[in-house]
């Protein structure tokens, strides 16, 4: 028997047991009147305390809201807009629809362009509420007029309460852009004429991909192509550093500068000259440079071998960036329509 | 109208049962449902499945001391399966999670069907149940029987969260040391 199984056979519990839990409790009456005003007192003092300290120390605010997200965002002082390293954030306006508020939120840059429609938050933005749920942000578009971008959160509460007046709290650290995408043969490899790689070398992964790696093949060190001298660059930030096979299976190296700061990353495939059949790497596992900067990736192809090759090119995608821009920005703000039934705005 | 009127109707045929039963305990049992499925429109369904289903079983049931229970265990029965059958509400997970702390009371889970018969597990449960005290064994219903969340059972029963999951933390020590000691095996 599972846990399933027994929260199925729960429906066989005595009926008196149910209705008794379905009836409201009466609520418990706590506290006198000389306790109420030391209670009240010790808030007073602990509420000042604590609102100065939430709005001026970010990290006093985040270890309260985990210790309670409510108190929190109660005591985060509403702030619609901010200003950092050049960059503006403001909240243009809240949507909220049944358990959903949708929020836009914009970013431009106030000194210069580093802010373009290819911005990208980098995973660095945090949604702070005071109940439960779930929420994303998206990019929503770009204004290159005014060089600001939009975004979208969307919020979604997991509990059947109201979230009007709740305040929401949106921060971002950082953010990429200058994002380019590179998708395309890579025509400096030549596998008829490309001289091999036949050293290999021991590493440790920092992480795998591709089906190859699903079930086995894995281990706490790898064997990788020796890295060679640069082979070809289809891109800024993406090299080529190595062809050749390890225990009989085909390698393709590259290497990905800068990973931590710019998010460069790619994919490798090969395509078949006669037919252009794309064939896809089963697998493939990267390792971090020796400044933990930088980062190569060894693609695999299993059934390839060496006199095939010369059917084949190299097809590569690319995603890089000039790097990312860091920060803090914040915005607070109540969970309150700004757009009226009739789309327009309210004004305030 | 009684629920003993209401039953009665059921017995004769009479399809104002269920408009009755609708009036009466309609609410309750799409807000179970709602508890469950979270989402309105799919507990609306539950509802209404509700209806049918007792219209197929009263007869042989006869639930005039207990019409509502009867009621919420189908409504809750129907919940349930539409959770686990519809991934796209992404209920199955909550369910999943209750499923998994139930399982910890299982002094050996395993993947076998219930080796004991509802009437012996009817027995088990309730006898365990009346070794907890009222506001033990209600918020442990609440959390097993209705589904609520754990902040809606520290809101209703004005506890605070911590001590409602260390409330049914040692509950279901309590339920696993029962069965333990009945030599029950599951």
């Amino acid at each position: 028997m599972r846990g399933s199984d027994l929260l199925d056979k729960m429906e066989l519990v005595n009926p008196v047991f149910i209705e008794a839990a379905d009836k409201r409790p009466v609520r418990k009456r706590v506290g006198y009147f000389k306790w109420g005003a030391m209670a009240a007192c010790l808030c007073l003092v602990v509420s000042v305390a604590v609102s100065v300290m939430a709005a001026s120390v970010p990290e006093f605010y985040n270890a309260l809201y985990a210790i309670s997200p409510a108190t929190a965002q109660f005591f985060r002082p509403v702030q619609l807009s901010c200003e950092n390293n050049g960059i503006g954030m403001e909240v243009e306006g809240v949507y909220i629809h049944e358990n959903t508020a949708e929020i836009y939120i914009s970013m431009q840059d106030l000194e210069g362009n580093r802010i373009d429609g290819t911005v990208d938050l980098f995973d660095s933005y945090s949604i702070h509420t005071s109940f439960g749920s779930s929420g994303h942000c998206e990019f929503a578009g770009y204004d290159s007029a005014t060089q600001t971008a939009t975004f979208l959160i969307t919020i979604e509460q997991w509990d059947d309460r109201a979230i009007e007046g709740e305040k929401l709290t949106f921060s971002v650290r950082e953010f990429l852009s200058d994002k380019k995408v590179f998708e395309g043969l890579v025509d400096e490899v030549n596998f008829s004429t490309i001289e091999l790689v036949s050293e290999t070398q021991e590493v440790s992964p920092r992480g795998f991909g591709g089906l190859y790696f699903a079930d086995d093949h894995k281990s706490e060190t790898m064997t990788a192509l020796q890295t060679s001298d640069p082979i070809a660059s289809p891109t800024d930030g993406v090299v080529v550093t190595g062809v050749g096979f390890v225990d009989g299976v085909f390698h393709v190296q590259v290497y990905y500068s800068d990973i931590l700061n710019t998010d460069n990353h790619g994919f490798i495939s090969l395509v078949d000259k006669e037919n252009e059949k794309i064939i896809p790497c089963d697998g493939s596992f990267s390792f971090f440079d020796a400044s933990r900067k930088g980062s190569y990736e060894d693609y695999i192809f299993t059934g390839i071998d060496v006199q095939q090759l010369e059917e084949y090119d190299l097809y590569g995608e690319f995603v890089t960036s000039a790097g990312s821009v860091k920060g803090n920005w914040s915005v607070t703000f109540p969970l309150e329509n700004t757009v009226g039934a009739d789309g327009g705005h309210i004004v305030q | 109208m009684n629920d003993e009127q209401i039953v009665q109707l059921f017995l004769a045929r009479d399809e104002s049962a269920i408009l009755h039963t609708s009036e009466k305990y309609g609410r309750r049992l799409r807000m179970l449902s709602k508890g469950i499925v979270n989402d309105l429109r799919l507990a609306e369904e539950c509802e209404n499945d509700t209806y049918l289903e007792a219209w197929k079983s009263i007869p042989p049931h006869e639930p005039r001391d207990y019409l509502y229970v009867f009621l919420a265990r189908i409504v809750r029965h129907l919940s349930l399966n539409v959770c686990r059958h519809n991934k796209r509400l992404k209920r199955s997970a909550y369910i999943c999670e209750l499923s998994g702390e139930l399982e910890q009371c299982i002094p050996a889970p395993d993947d076998c069907g219930c080796k004991i018969d509802d009437l012996a597990l009817q027995e088990i449960v309730n006898g365990f149940l009346e070794t907890l005290d009222e506001e033990k064994r209600n918020v442990f219903l609440r959390r097993y029987w209705f589904m609520d969340s754990i902040s809606e059972i520290s809101q209703r029963f004005a506890l605070s969260e911590s001590k409602v999951k260390t409330m049914l933390y040692r509950s279901r020590n309590r339920l696993r040391a029962y069965l333990n000691k009945e030599g029950y095996d599951l």
